[in-house]
This record gives C-alpha cells, structure tokens and sequence, in this order.
C-alpha cells in the first residue's frame, strides 16, 4: 500500500468513526436541542473526513471535494437552526437550567421581512 | 456592470471544477450562468467596489479557513461529552448580543452561521433587537465567552462585506 492509500484510508476511517458518534449522540442525549448539536455538528466534521478521504484517493476530484465540503459546512447550520426554531415554536422545552426565550416559547414562527 | 463581470470569473472556475471539465465550452457556459444569476440577484448588501475587493477577498477566506478549524473543534468537543459518561451537560439558551449596529441582514447570517459551528452553540432565534438566542451545551462558558467571540468576529465580518471601506 502507497502513503498515499494508507492517509486516505485515515481519513475515510476519521469520517465513519465521527458519522457514528454522530448517531449514537443523536440516541444518548437527552433532547430536541442538545441531539442537534450531535447531528449537526458532529456528523459535519464525518462528511468533511469522508470528502478529505476521497480527495486523497482519488487526486482528479480534489478542488470538487473541497468545494463541495465548503457547501456542506456552510448550510449545515442552517438545517440546525430551522429545526431548533421550529422546535421551540412548537412549544418543545428544552430541559435546560436557564433559558432567555422563554418568553417567545410556543409563540407562531415570526414572519420577518427580509431586505 | 464590470464589476459583475469580475466577479463571474471565481464562480466560473468553481463551475469548471464541479463539472470536472476545464475546457472553453464549459467556461463560457458558467461565466454566462454566472453574470446572469448575479444580474437576477443584485447582491446590494455587500459593497461592490473595485478597490475593496483585495480586501474583502482576504478577510473571506480567512472566515472559511476559521470555519473550517472551527468544525473540527467543536466536532471534537461534542465527540467527547458524547463519550463520556454523564455528558458533563449543563444546557440552557442564553441571549448574547450581536454588536451589530448596522442590522446588516448578511452579517447578522454569517454571524449566527459561525456561531452554531463553534463548540457546543447552536442559534435558536434571532430577533431585531440585536440579541441572539444561542443554545449552549454548557450555558455559563457560553454566556462568559461568546460575547467576546461575537466581538471579534465582527470584524472580519464587516471586512468581508465592506463596510468599512463604503
């Protein structure tokens, strides 16, 4: 096996390792909120390892992997965001020790005019 | 007008990229799509302007580069409360500021962007009055350290869109 193979293969292994912590995260903590921070961000820096494997395997498709992890890491907190705030425009509390928005709890998501 | 036709260039080359064919008839199909998809948005809340534009390239990816960093940390971060036993969890939603006086609706984006990327934050709501509202994993480190975070930030956020340079 080339270095090139085996630093490849680091990283695919990088990705899936950080993909199932991802999961398993989503299924041990303990709500709405706090399983978000497991799927957005842990499940992100998976998919970012997996790109960075394939780039390195497969050098041709390098700038198409970076642009495509740049993609991934720039609208996956979107995704986190609009599920956190739907979630808590349902009403879904968070079992949190404090919490400023509990004014806004349960209240309809805001139509906000845009510029 | 020009400036437009500037700025196709980086999405043209990132076109040839994806599609994986660096040839004429690929460039000319994305610069096309790229001068026409940037005179249907009129992108008018960054500064357009020749002599920002070294400036706010640089300030750009110095933000990616940071954002980058900043998925592998927290990814880390939450790897190990997942890991551990008890999760070391104290959740909570504080309200951190956002400093930003000019409501700029892009900043107020990347802000609340780079914000859910660092470890253990996520943004529930934004509201007008400047105040965001950060989901933490472990509320009083938040509540201490974000807002100077947030500072620092907005810095490099005002390079990008050129707000100083107006």
């Amino acid at each position: 096996m080339s270095l090139q193979e085996i630093i490849g293969i680091v990283f695919i292994f990088i990705g899936v390792f950080f993909s199932a912590i991802g999961t398993l995260g989503v299924i041990r903590l303990p709500d709405v909120y706090t399983r978000l921070h497991a799927s957005g961000k842990v499940s992100t820096l998976g998919l970012v390892g997996l790109l960075a494997g394939t780039a390195v395997l497969m050098p041709q498709t390098t700038i198409k992997m970076l642009v495509l992890a740049l993609f991934m890491v720039i609208t996956a907190p979107v995704a986190s965001h609009a599920i956190a705030s739907a979630a808590y425009h349902l009403g879904i509390k968070p079992k949190a020790q404090r919490d400023d928005l509990a004014h806004r709890r349960g209240t309809p998501t805001p139509v906000v005019n845009g510029e | 007008m020009l400036i437009y036709a500037f700025l196709a260039l980086p999405l043209a080359a990132i076109w040839m990229a994806i599609s994986n064919q660096i040839t004429v008839q690929s460039f000319t199909l994305g610069y096309t799509a790229s001068i026409l998809t940037l005179t249907a948005m009129q992108p008018r809340v960054v500064t357009l302007d020749w002599r920002c534009i070294p400036d706010q390239i640089t300030a750009l990816v110095i933000y990616i580069v940071r954002l980058f960093v900043d998925v592998v940390l927290s990814g880390i971060e939450v790897t190990g409360r997942i890991l551990s036993p008890d999760m070391r969890l104290k959740p909570g939603i504080v309200a951190i500021p956002t400093y930003d006086g000019t409501a700029n609706s892009v900043v107020i984006a990347l802000s609340a962007n780079s914000i859910t990327l660092t470890p253990g934050e996520l943004v529930v709501e934004t509201e007008h009055n400047n105040l965001m509202y950060v989901h933490a994993l472990d509320v009083e480190d938040s509540a201490q350290n974000a807002p100077g975070e947030q500072k620092a930030r907005l810095s490099l956020l005002y390079r990008i869109i050129g707000e100083d340079c107006r």
